[in-house]
């Protein structure tokens, strides 16, 4: 029972911070029909920041790696994705792997393809006693700074008249514009949330690890990506819900399979994915179809 | 003060080469409500369209209130005071009514006098008041048209640009459209209005153009309305 707690709450932490990675991959594509697998270098590029800043002052690591993503998230936008605003979705996708590449070999001359490592939040590694339960204090700040960006993003989108802009332009791009949306404007607010939703990914996993690579922002893209069109790409709630439950069930099946199967257990969850989509073809909560953006 | 509110020279729409608008001249003077009507396909809603920069084209003079919009952006366009409603609303389903109106103050250059605006917009369309918090994609074919009118309204704009309202509307909602489209007139904003129907715009238009296979063939004015055999020859070309 007591582990059962454990793990359930570690699977709700590592669900947290896939669907924070899902979120910032969902809102880009909404907007610009843009699978952003780029996503992973913003998150990599705020991980460095924290790993290098920790050690001097952590008020300064977690400032900074906001700004160091949002940066990025800015500049990619402005230096390739803007250019293509009227490309196919595909087209979109496969210039997000350039820029994803390019980033890691910028990675790889400024800070070398070794790992870097610093004890980014140590004390959010201790464990809080709760009667016959442990919980790591780490799982219950990433479930908090989760839930509470969750709700910030939603407050934006629903209750600001920029975050209504950035859903009409979702919806209907052509029409937006009709009404005078500033359409790059716009674009450009959302690679910005992205860009703080990938700095608390960032952390969540840095705080874990300790060390970054060039490729640190891969794996957790490739699941929010995962989870982003398991849920529904298109429809946020769906990214959301899909990145969340990726992330869970990736967790319970690392606490629970036995270790001889334990190496397969992303495979598993890709076996679940499949199914998924198999039965639901546009995701859980069903988004809409690919619509081109001009 | 400039009187004239729009002025269109040589507009020329193409689509994959083909022209669609081929050197249409148009002008629609301050405070007035002018027609253009034609049969499917003739090329009225790519004028619309054209207006607004929603799909390139070419012209020789594209002017509002005396300055030009040629090459614009369309939010741009938007901005100087064109609010253009296309064919098939385009209302923002997933919204509310109350923020499918909010959305038409982008456009507005200035708050001031927006609460008066409000009024009587609300006034013009009381449904979209009743039906404030309800989503837009739930609304039937005559309030969605009501509430992409009242959004353009909410922008204070100097020209609306109706395309085809009366589509797919009952006859109930149709004379809401069309008394709404007098009053938007009579209150001094200049209305561009493309329409089938033709009878009805042409009596409430100060003149309709009418277009076939994207040229303005004949224009036409309100006394021309009862003239069903005009009306026929216009549309057929015959």
């Amino acid at each position: 029972m007591t582990s059962l707690v454990q793990s359930l709450i570690d699977a709700i932490s590592a669900g947290a911070v896939y669907a924070l990675a899902a979120l910032g991959i969902g809102l880009v594509f909404g907007i610009m029909r843009l699978a952003n697998f780029a996503h992973g270098e913003i998150i990599t590029a705020a991980a460095y920041t924290l790993i290098f800043l920790w050690p001097i002052s952590w008020p300064l690591a977690l400032v900074g790696s906001v700004v160091v993503a949002v940066s990025v998230a800015l500049a990619m936008n402005y230096a390739v994705f803007a250019w293509l605003r009227s490309a196919s979705p595909a087209t979109l996708l496969i210039a997000s792997f350039g820029v994803s590449i390019v980033l890691q070999r910028v990675y790889d001359a400024l800070f070398g393809t070794n790992v870097r490592a610093a004890p980014v939040g140590a004390t959010l590694n201790q464990s809080l006693q709760l009667g016959p339960i442990r919980i790591s204090a780490l799982a219950i700040v990433t479930i908090v700074l989760a839930a509470i960006l969750l709700i910030l993003v939603q407050l934006f989108l629903t209750r600001t008249s920029i975050g209504l802009q950035v859903k009409a332009a979702s919806a209907d791009p052509r029409m937006a514009r009709i009404l005078g949306i500033r359409s790059g404007f716009v674009i450009a607010v959302t690679f910005a949330i992205s860009g703080v939703l990938a700095a608390a990914v960032a952390f969540a996993l840095t705080t874990q690890s300790g060390a970054v690579d060039p490729t640190f922002g891969v794996q957790a893209t490739l699941f929010g990506l995962v989870g982003a069109v398991m849920g529904g790409l298109g429809k946020l709630s769906g990214s959301v819900v899909g990145g969340f439950s990726v992330g869970f069930v990736l967790s319970l099946l690392t606490s629970w399979l036995p270790p001889w199967i334990n190496d397969f257990r992303t495979a598993l969850v890709y076996v679940v994915v499949i199914i998924v989509l198999v039965f639901a073809p546009n995701g859980l909560l069903a988004g809409r179809s690919s619509k081109e953006r001009t | 003060m400039n009187r004239r509110m729009l002025e269109v020279e040589n507009l020329t729409v193409r689509y994959s080469g083909v022209p669609a608008v081929d050197g249409v001249s148009l002008s629609v003077d301050r405070g007035e409500l002018v027609g253009i009507i034609g049969p499917n396909g003739a090329g009225k809603s790519s004028i619309m369209l054209a207006l607004a920069n929603a799909v390139k084209s070419r012209s020789t003079r594209l002017e509002l209130d005396g300055q030009s919009i040629s090459g614009l952006k369309s939010e741009h366009i938007a901005r100087r005071g064109l609010a253009l409603v296309p064919e098939g609303h385009h209302i923002f389903g997933a919204l509310s009514v109350a923020d499918n109106l909010k959305l038409g103050r982008v456009a507005r250059h200035s708050s001031s006098g927006l609460d008066e605006d409000m009024d009587w917009i609300m006034d013009l369309f009381p449904i979209l008041g009743e039906f404030s918090h309800r989503l837009a994609g739930l609304l039937s074919g005559g309030q969605q048209q009501q509430l992409a009118i009242a959004r353009a309204l909410v922008s204070a704009p100097r020209l609306l640009a109706l395309d085809e309202p009366s589509l797919g509307l009952s006859p109930t909602a149709l004379d809401t459209v069309f008394g709404a489209i007098e009053a938007i007139r009579k209150r001094g904003t200049s209305v561009l209005l493309v329409e089938q129907r033709a009878q009805q715009t042409v009596a409430a238009a100060t003149r309709t153009y009418v277009l076939a296979e994207g040229r303005i063939t004949m224009t036409l004015s309100p006394t021309d309305a009862d003239d069903s055999e005009l009306l026929t020859k216009a549309y057929l070309g015959s």
